[in-house]
């Protein structure tokens, strides 16, 4: 049944328990020690009652005597006295009484009685006496009737039953005293006993709780104190009580479940964690393997690309600067062409007077324009060079992009291994991550190449364009020059000269001019572009030597770990 | 008593009837009657044998003697008449002399002023239960005076013989009488009368 109950309600029932062992005693002992106080008040009383009466018994027989001593001296003294005293008898007789009637009903009827034996004989009586004492006629039989002894005999009554009364009085006094007695040896006893049961109910208690409560609770502290500690497999107990202890220790078995599945779980995991770690193991050896192989050839790959590059970036530089040289040229030619077409200007003026210059000027200009087709041609070689230059330059700077990006991947590649392998990765992740800024920026320096490259294409196309209608031009000059001398045979020299002079003018100053200073520049842009991947690859070399080393460095640790 | 004459004639109840004579003297040898001794003055006698102390003297005294034996009750008359006869202690005389029943008989015969020479009372036994002066006898059952009167009852009285004193002069005359309580014979009385100054106080119409 007590397992039915909760730790408050035993304890609440072990206190309660405990609670109506003292009350009971208490309440017993207050009892008591009240049924004593009022047999020693009653006793008290008693006592004054009977001292009261004993005393009053000595005051009535002081009393009877007067009457006695007058019938028999027939002092008139005696007799005064007992008249003047009787009144005050009979009402001390009634104030006794009626004081210790209601106190004492026990005594009631004998005190009544006592009362009215005493006035039986002091006033019917001895008063009658005392009246036929004092008439002639009567105080012979007055006296006759005190030989006869009634009067003798009221008196002994009288006394008789205030003696009893007395003997009744000290009986309850008695018996006061007996309840006072008997009520200290039960407020001993159920001292004693009350000692004694308190004493065994807080033991019984106190084992009860020890076996119930504290007991339990001590088993459950041991078995929750391991199973803190990790042990799962103590055995449980007291989980059948439908207390708290039982819900803790409940509680503890699902605890204890929990536990073993967890250490099932970790067992699990552990094995788990040394299989992914093996693989681990096994996947960055490959992958160590495969990466030395992949980014080594890679890094070598780009070693030989960026020595490629730099290779093209000096051929671009070198066509470039040729380029420069050539359009340098070009605009020298132009230049010289302006103040030809100026001088075209002056000899146009003098061109009527002086036809027959220009028939000599037209045949310089035939043969200028012969200079000028070959001049065109080799710009035309030239543009074409350098548009293949420009192609190579493409091949390889996207060929540098495509490594950028392998690189890029690799690295992100790397990075992730790294952040997979832990603490272990940190030094490769901030390798992979400069590898990966490298294949960036080299995307970027390709990219910006790959811009130049188109732009420098479109140039070349403009040039070659260019050029191409220059050829034309002096084709049509060269032309118009032949049938200019053809048809001014005499003024060959000057209209020669004049055609030559305008045609020069015309072409530097409409085609050439503009697109040689274009080629000029783009040859100097590409010259710088050439310069800055040069130096790029330069760095990209050095870093693809850095990588290498960390690479290698990063394998071995790799393979090591 | 102690003059004892030969009764003449018994006289009865109604004894009244006959006209006192008067005695032409006091001698001896002239015999006063007893008739002198009316009704008027039989029931004064009566009423004064009435009294309380009377009849409650004889009621304690029966209460007393009622299984007396009449060893015991002559070993009392006896003891009685040694005390009379003695001049020493007289115990028993002065006793019953001295109870508050004789001393109202006593007083009673003070009063008659030598009417009455001597008034006693006796218990249903015949002892005396009190008396004026000490009479010759304690027990009178044997007597006439009242063997005459308790035996008869109610009513009962005897008037005794007159007798001679000589040594005083004087006839004196015995009456007797049953004594009740309320109609409950209890003893009887006995008064002896100066017929002599009866004589005197009838002859001077008193």
């Amino acid at each position: 049944m007590l397992n039915r109950l909760s730790i408050s309600q035993k304890t609440f029932g072990a206190f309660l328990t405990l609670a109506i062992v003292c009350l009971v005693v208490g309440g017993l002992t207050i009892f008591n020690v009240l049924g004593s106080q009022a047999a020693d008040r009653k006793n008290t009383e008693l006592n004054e009652l009977y001292q009261t009466i004993t005393d009053f018994q000595l005051d009535l027989a002081a009393h009877s005597k007067l009457g006695d001593s007058f019938m028999l001296s027939s002092n008139i003294r005696y007799k005064d006295s007992f008249r003047e005293q009787l009144p005050e008898i009979e009402s001390r007789f009634d104030a006794i009484t009626s004081e210790y009637s209601a106190r004492f009903p026990e005594i009631s009827a004998g005190l009544s009685t006592a009362r009215d034996l005493w006035l039986s004989y002091a006033r019917d009586w001895m008063g009658d006496q005392i009246n036929m004492m004092e008439r002639m006629d009567s105080i012979d039989f007055a006296r006759e009737r005190e030989s006869a002894g009634e009067g003798r005999r009221r008196l002994a009554e009288a006394d008789a039953q205030i003696k009893t009364l007395l003997d009744q009085i000290r009986g309850e006094v008695r018996l006061s005293e007996a309840k006072s007695g008997t009520a200290s040896q039960w407020i001993l006893i159920i001292a004693c006993i009350g000692c004694v049961v308190t004493l065994g109910a807080s033991l019984l208690m106190g084992c009860i709780y020890h076996a119930i409560v504290s007991q339990p609770l001590r088993r459950i502290s041991d078995v929750t104190l391991e199973l803190a500690s990790g042990k799962s497999d103590v055995t449980i107990p007291v989980h059948n009580a439908k207390d708290e202890i039982g819900d803790v220790s409940r509680a503890l078995t699902v605890f204890q479940d929990n536990m073993r599945r967890t250490a099932q779980l970790e067992a699990e995991q552990a094995e788990l964690k040394t299989r992914a770690e093996a693989e681990r193991r096994e996947t960055m050896k490959q992958l160590a393997q495969s990466f030395e192989e992949d980014v080594m050839s890679a890094i070598a790959d780009i070693s030989t690309s960026i020595e490629s590059l730099k290779a093209a970036s000096g051929n671009v530089m070198s066509a470039a600067d040729t380029a420069g040289q050539r359009a340098n040229e070009v605009s020298h030619s132009t230049s010289e062409t302006a103040s030809n077409v100026t001088a075209v200007a002056g000899a146009a003026e003098e061109m009527s007077a002086t036809i027959t210059e220009i028939s000599s000027q037209v045949a310089q200009v035939a043969s200028m324009a012969g200079e000028g087709e070959l001049a065109g041609d080799d710009v035309k070689l030239r543009v074409t060079e350098l548009a293949r230059a420009v192609t190579e330059i493409d091949s390889v700077v996207r060929l540098i992009a495509e490594i950028a990006e392998q690189t890029n991947l690799l690295a992100l590649n790397a990075t992730i291994e790294a952040a997979r392998a832990g603490d272990m990765g940190k030094g490769f992740a901030v390798v992979a991550s400069e590898v990966k800024d490298l294949a960036s920026q080299t995307a970027q320096a390709t990219s910006q190449v790959a811009k130049q490259i188109e732009a420098v294409r479109g140039s070349t196309s403009g040039v070659e364009k260019a050029s191409e209608t220059v050829s034309n031009v002096v084709t049509r000059l060269n032309d118009i020059s032949s049938s200019l001398a053809a048809a001014m045979g005499q003024q060959e020299s000057a209209t020669r000269e004049i055609a030559n002079n305008v045609e020069s003018a015309a072409s530097s100053a409409n085609s050439v001019s503009g697109s040689i200073s274009e080629v000029a520049e783009i040859a100097q842009t590409t010259g710088e572009a050439a310069a800055r991947i040069g130096s790029e690859a330069d760095a990209l070399i050095e870093r693809a030597r850095f990588v290498k080393s960390q690479s290698a460095d990063f394998v071995k640790r790799l393979l090591a770990g | 008593m102690q003059l004892k004459f030969i009764a003449q004639s018994a006289i009865c109840l109604g004894l009244a009837v006959s006209a006192p004579f008067a005695l032409a003297q006091t001698s001896p040898d002239v015999t006063p009657s007893t008739d002198l001794i009316h009704e008027d003055l039989i029931e004064s006698a009566r009423e004064m044998l009435a009294n309380p102390v009377v009849i409650a003297a004889i009621r304690a005294r029966n209460a007393e003697t009622q299984t007396i034996s009449q060893a015991e009750i002559d070993a009392l008359d006896l003891q009685w008449r040694e005390e009379r006869d003695s001049s020493g202690a007289q115990p028993t005389i002065t006793a019953a002399l001295g109870s508050p029943a004789s001393t109202f008989l006593l007083r009673q015969q003070a009063a008659s002023k030598g009417l009455y020479s001597e008034i006693f009372i006796m218990d249903m036994k015949g002892l005396n239960v009190g008396q004026s002066s000490t009479t010759s006898d304690y027990w009178q059952g044997d007597e006439a005076k009242f063997q005459e009167t308790v035996p008869n009852g109610l009513n009962a009285i005897f008037i005794d013989e007159a007798e001679y004193n000589s040594d005083l002069g004087i006839w004196l005359a015995q009456l007797n009488f049953t004594l009740d309580d309320d109609g409950e014979v209890i003893g009887s009385g006995t008064i002896e009368i100066n017929l002599t100054e009866l004589q005197r106080r009838t002859d001077l119409g008193l």
